[in-house]
């Protein structure tokens, strides 16, 4: 009996001790890029993209029109609104509107803007109107200037530089290797549970951010944002904290170097930044 | 199904009873007992949370809400537990009825370090003790192995501190409620000393397992 008594003892003092690990030193770092990189991967795969998409729809005879709505909006009905505005549908629910003003967008100084209806629905996205305008300006040897229309909340901007290499295929931009410069700054509201703790207030956290070199794109099925190189630097800042700095280089696909109050580490994985070969 | 319902509860009736029936001189067996039981820390981590108390100055335990950009990076470098463990004593009213009470401890204990420089910056402990009567019905007793139910309900008492090494902080908490414990099934077997195991739902836990001291007031 008393061996048995020894032995119950034993696994509970063991098992009633455990110890977390250190982690990675940067994973704060880490964490804010990719809050950065979600946000930019949203307007890029949610506004700009179905507006090139929009683009090449436009154009197209019935049966390549078949082919992009079954390719990039198999989830979607394209409407036309009005004689220069479109509309992709979610069951009867406006997903977002584009409005062409009458222009191609390959046309040099045409402006596109597009409405995202469900730009707000982020659990963690900048501060935008609850309907996300994004305006994209033809600049001419197929650059675009990417514009977040954030005329209620001025916190969150963008000045984007969309450079594409080709544009061969006149649809998808992730089909095509471009670059994405420019700075901008994103204001990211405060939690709710913040708001509890310690009152509330509408002060968002910011992140000021510039791209020091150009976010490369590589070329890939035409759905998804693919970086290869790039290098982002931004500073966080809140009421009453001190700011913070942090570098991201994309120094290959899947490979991040994240440099956190001094120490740089390297991840595998960014944001919302999908697995896939 | 319901005749087999039907029947095995004829049957259950049928042997508890003959056990209950048959005729012996338990009031010569030991009329004491005392029992030490470990239990499983399911129901109290549930309740309590395995980082329920995280220091509200040490708060960032999810950095995908960008407040918790700024304050302290922390991690929770060591986590402690004494699962719930409790002392009882019961005496024998009858031969299937026993009454008695029970204290048990159940602890939580955490260091907090720097991420960075890996120092120290928080310890917390988190104590519950619980007091209660308790009432045992022993509907099933051989030589040595008994079979019984049971029902206890009684006080809790929480206890926490947080200590601060760097802000020297010390934020005690405390709180009291009613417990309870319901025993579905237990087992004890053995003699003078005994192990038991007991399955139930409560306060305390699912299952607890221990042994015990069986004795008399001429032992």
């Amino acid at each position: 009996m008393k061996k048995y008594i020894f032995v119950i003892l034993t696994i509970i003092l063991i098992s009633g001790c455990t110890r977390e690990e250190r982690g990675q030193l940067t994973q704060r770092g880490h964490e804010i890029c990719s809050a950065w990189n979600t946000a930019v991967d949203a307007i890029l795969t949610d506004d700009v993209n179905p507006a090139f998409v929009l683009n090449a729809w436009i154009i197209s005879d019935e049966a390549e029109r078949y082919i992009i709505e079954d390719r990039y909006f198999p989830q979607y009905k394209i409407r036309q609104v009005d004689a220069t505005t479109y509309g992709l549908y979610k069951g009867a629910e406006p997903y977002s509107t584009i409005n062409t003003h009458g222009t191609h967008i390959t046309d040099e100084g045409a402006v596109w803007t597009v409405t995202n209806h469900f730009g707000y629905s982020y659990a963690i996205f900048p501060i935008v109107e609850e309907d996300r305008t994004v305006s994209i300006t033809n600049l001419g040897n197929d650059q675009w200037a990417i514009a977040l229309d954030s005329a209620g909340f001025p916190q969150s901007v963008t000045h984007w530089t969309l450079s594409l290499e080709r544009f061969t295929n006149h649809c998808s931009i992730f089909a095509e290797n471009f670059t994405l410069s420019g700075d901008g700054a994103f204001a990211f509201p405060v939690d709710s549970y913040w708001e509890m703790q310690y009152g509330s207030t509408d002060e968002p956290v910011m992140q000021h951010y510039t791209l020091e070199r150009p976010m490369q794109n590589d070329a890939n099925d035409g759905n998804k944002l693919k970086w290869e190189d790039g290098k982002l630097s931004l500073t966080v800042s809140h009421s009453g904290y001190e700011s913070v700095d942090v570098v991201m280089e994309v120094l290959a696909y899947f490979h991040y170097g994240i440099t956190y109050r001094g120490v740089t580490e390297v991840w595998d994985r960014i944001g919302d930044t999908v697995y896939y070969e | 199904m319901k005749r087999l319902s039907i029947l095995i509860c004829i049957v259950c009736v049928v042997f508890v009873s003959k056990a209950q029936t048959t005729e012996d001189t338990w009031k010569q067996h030991s009329r004491h007992e005392l029992t030490l039981g470990f239990s499983d820390p399911l129901l109290q981590s549930f309740l309590y949370g395995v980082h329920w108390n995280w220091p509200s100055f040490l708060w960032q335990n999810d950095i995908s809400i960008p407040e918790n950009w700024f304050t302290k990076d922390c991690y929770a470098d060591r986590y402690g537990m004494v699962p719930p463990i409790t002392l009882s004593y019961r005496y024998r009213l009858a031969k299937w009825f026993w009454i008695g009470g029970s204290v048990s401890y159940y602890g939580v204990y955490h260091t907090y370090r720097d991420r960075f420089s890996n120092e120290v910056v928080a310890r917390t402990n988190m104590n519950l003790i619980n007091i209660s009567p308790t009432l045992h019905f022993s509907w099933l007793n051989r030589k040595y192995v008994s079979l019984y139910s049971g029902l206890s309900g009684g006080y809790s008492y929480y206890f926490s501190k947080i200590y601060s090494t760097q802000e020297e902080k010390i934020l005690p908490l405390a709180q009291s409620y009613w417990n309870f414990q319901v025993t579905a099934i237990g087992i004890k077997a053995g003699k003078k000393w005994f192990g038991f195991a007991e399955a139930g739902i409560g306060t305390q836990s699912f299952i607890t397992a221990g042994f015990g001291y069986r004795f008399n007031e001429n032992d």
